[in-house]
């Protein structure tokens, strides 16, 4: 009997490394090296490069929670991928209904694909062309003016809202796609059901709709929140002099200051609070994928 | 409770008129069911009284109050689905109340209505349960469950049982019915399968291609039903084709020449506003002698060929070759010599089971 259970289960068990080893091995080069090499870094006094000596500190760590300048763009981050979490489950979430629930086909087809059409082109080269759109006397500018002449100057160029903006049209695709293979997937007979029974539309949204999608939105959210709080390239490009945040600082200890060791050290606390927010959002995100 | 009174209802999607010109009324308290092939409307019909569509013309009355421009959510009907459509995040008891919690009632008032519908359909102690640790006849009785929490004013039941096996399926049909008297509440059910729409109604509608073709009690519709497609949707028929203008009216009855030449009598039927007949026999009112047999008197009879009988236990059918016509005769298994492929037999009915209807 069990050298019968045995013969079925070892090809199963031979496979496993095979499936699992080319990803694993990969990860683990392009992810935990460089990641220990950072960790590595963060505790040392000097950048190692160059033949200049270098001793452990943790200076490093210690200069973040000496300067309160630190904690306010820490601050500022956090509240940047909130706001745009927010903006990108706003826009795209209804966007993502209309998508999986009320066009079929061709129409459907040609939605998603306006969706991702951004993908195909290089980030860079988006960020940069909305610097033309935003831009004093830009093409946003004039448009507003052949309707509104009153409005004049936007002044949206090197603003919090020109971030906004551009990070909100870099990450909505992702946020759409999430919600709708979760909004898909919730039977029409259920939102059927659910209004023969008395239910109108924000009641259908609230009890419904929203804790069926939360698998959705929460990836979506999740996918959204953490590369915006170490964003550099929509703030630098489009902030300006406002364009000051964690991730522009980190990017600057690396290539401008050479401190390796403080953008490495400030890196890891940045990943250290995101790791907080999350343990924070766990029960949500566990209830959700359940 | 209400009554339901449909008038003069057309529905067209596209080219395609899913129902036309359909009138039926269902009164308080009764039980009815829609039976038709898929594609005949009943569905259509069933979403136009839900609230889920709107008529194009036509008129919706429940209770006496026109609802046919007010949406479902407003319309206070219940629903039971084809997939139960119970909502996987909530536990039973918040499936059930979530009709009540819509509707703001009292949190007291919620669970005591909850309890006395949850023991009604005999679930009492699974409310904390989530859908998906329920059994199939569990989740159908969570669905009828909260369909009537609510007091709605009719229920309304899409192919309920259809996703049921068999002997479940029967336990379903007794649960429901005992429910629905006990309730008392004006109920709709939409079916495809005939045996379902006999057991549990006490009338029946019939629609084909959006028109309902004949309504009436199962018993009524069966015996005498009013087209060949009613004739042959609801249960089994022979259908027997009459030469045209060989129906002959008589005093105590009518003669009928059928297209092979031979004639068979029947009563004097209703109506008949045509030259163009169609006769009818349920397989179970003809039997079968031996050819070498003499027939009672005044029996109509047809000769033909057995071609195979099919035993299923109690009961055995067979098929027989009438010109180029197969017939089907049902017989009761009670130890009658079976009748051999390929021989020669007599089949018999009685005049007043013959059909007669407008081709």
């Amino acid at each position: 009997m069990s050298d019968k259970a045995d013969i079925q289960r070892r090809p199963v068990n031979r496979a496993l490394p095979v499936l699992l080893g080319p990803a694993y091995l990969w990860l683990a080069v392009t992810v935990f090296l460089p990641l220990s090499a950072m960790v590595y870094f963060s505790f040392l006094s000097e950048t190692p490069i160059g033949g200049r000596e270098a001793v452990w500190t943790l200076s490093n760590y210690g200069e973040f929670f000496d300067k309160a300048f630190y904690r306010t763009l820490m601050w500022r981050s956090f509240r940047l991928g909130a706001e745009v979490t927010l903006l990108c489950f706003l826009f795209g979430f209804p966007c993502a209904y209309v998508l999986a629930k009320m066009v079929k086909g061709r129409w459907r087809e040609a939605l998603f694909l306006l969706v991702i059409l951004p993908f195909w082109s290089n980030a860079l080269v988006r960020i940069f062309s909305w610097t033309m759109v935003l831009r004093g006397n830009g093409v946003l500018e004039r448009l507003v003016n052949v309707f509104l002449p009153d409005v004049g100057s936007l002044n949206l160029m090197f603003t919090y809202p020109a971030i906004l903006i551009g990070l909100v049209h870099s990450y909505l695709p992702y946020m759409i796609l999430t919600c709708y293979i979760s909004i898909q997937a919730i039977d029409d007979d259920l939102i059927e059901a659910a209004r023969s029974m008395g239910a109108g539309r924000f009641t259908v949204f609230r009890r419904i709709l929203l804790p069926l999608a939360l698998p959705g939105i929460m990836a979506g959210s999740i996918l959204t929140f953490v590369p915006v709080i170490g964003s550099f390239m929509e703030p630098r490009l489009l902030g300006g002099r406002n364009g000051t945040f964690i991730g522009t600082v980190i990017e600057d200890q690396f290539t401008a200051v050479f401190n390796w060791p403080l953008g490495a050290a400030l890196s890891f606390i940045m990943l250290g609070f995101v790791l907080i927010v999350l343990l924070l959002a766990a029960p949500m995100i566990r209830r959700a994928s359940t | 409770m209400a009554a339901i009174s449909v008038n003069g209802v057309s529905r067209q999607f596209g080219s395609f008129r899913a129902l036309d010109n359909v009138s039926i009324d269902f009164a308080d308290g009764g039980f009815y069911a829609l039976l038709g092939p898929s594609g005949s409307g009943k569905t259509t019909l069933l979403r136009v009284i839900a609230g889920f569509d709107f008529p194009d013309t036509g008129t919706i009355t429940i209770g006496g109050e026109s609802v046919e421009s007010i949406p479902v959510e407003k319309r206070e009907v219940g629903l039971m689905f084809q997939n139960y459509a119970l909502f996987p995040h909530m536990t039973v008891y918040d499936n059930i109340a979530f009709a009540l919690t819509v509707r703001h009632t009292a949190r007291a008032e919620i669970r005591s209505r909850v309890h006395e519908v949850l023991e009604l359909v005999r679930l009492q102690g699974l409310e904390s349960r989530k859908p998906a640790e329920l059994s199939g006849g569990q989740k159908q009785r969570v669905a009828l469950a909260r369909a009537i929490v609510f007091r709605p004013r009719v229920l309304l039941l899409d192919e309920p049982l259809s996703a049921l096996d068999k002997s479940l399926r029967l336990e379903m049909q007794v649960e429901l019915k005992r429910i629905q008297r006990e309730v008392g509440i004006t109920t709709l059910l939409v079916t495809h399968d005939q045996e379902e729409a006999l057991t549990l109604s006490d009338r029946i509608g019939i629609l084909n291609h959006g028109v309902l073709v004949q309504q009436g009690a199962p018993l009524d519709i069966y015996e005498h039903p009013a087209t060949p497609f009613a004739a042959t949707f609801l249960g089994d028929a022979n259908l027997l084709s009459a030469q045209t203008g060989s129906f002959l009216p008589g005093a105590g009855g009518c003669s009928v020449r059928l297209q092979s030449g031979s004639t068979i009598q029947c009563d004097n039927p209703d109506v008949l506003d045509s030259r163009d007949i169609v006769c009818a026999v349920r397989p179970e009112k003809m039997h079968l002698l031996r050819s070498d047999e003499t027939p009672e008197p005044g029996m109509n009879t047809l000769s033909a060929t057995v071609v195979r009988h099919i035993f299923a236990g109690s009961s055995l059918s067979y098929e027989l070759a009438w010109h180029d016509t197969t017939l089907r005769v049902f017989a009761q298994n009670n130890g009658a010599p079976l009748f051999a492929e390929g021989s020669p037999v007599t089949i018999v009915w009685h005049p007043s089971h013959t059909i007669v209807m407008n081709a």
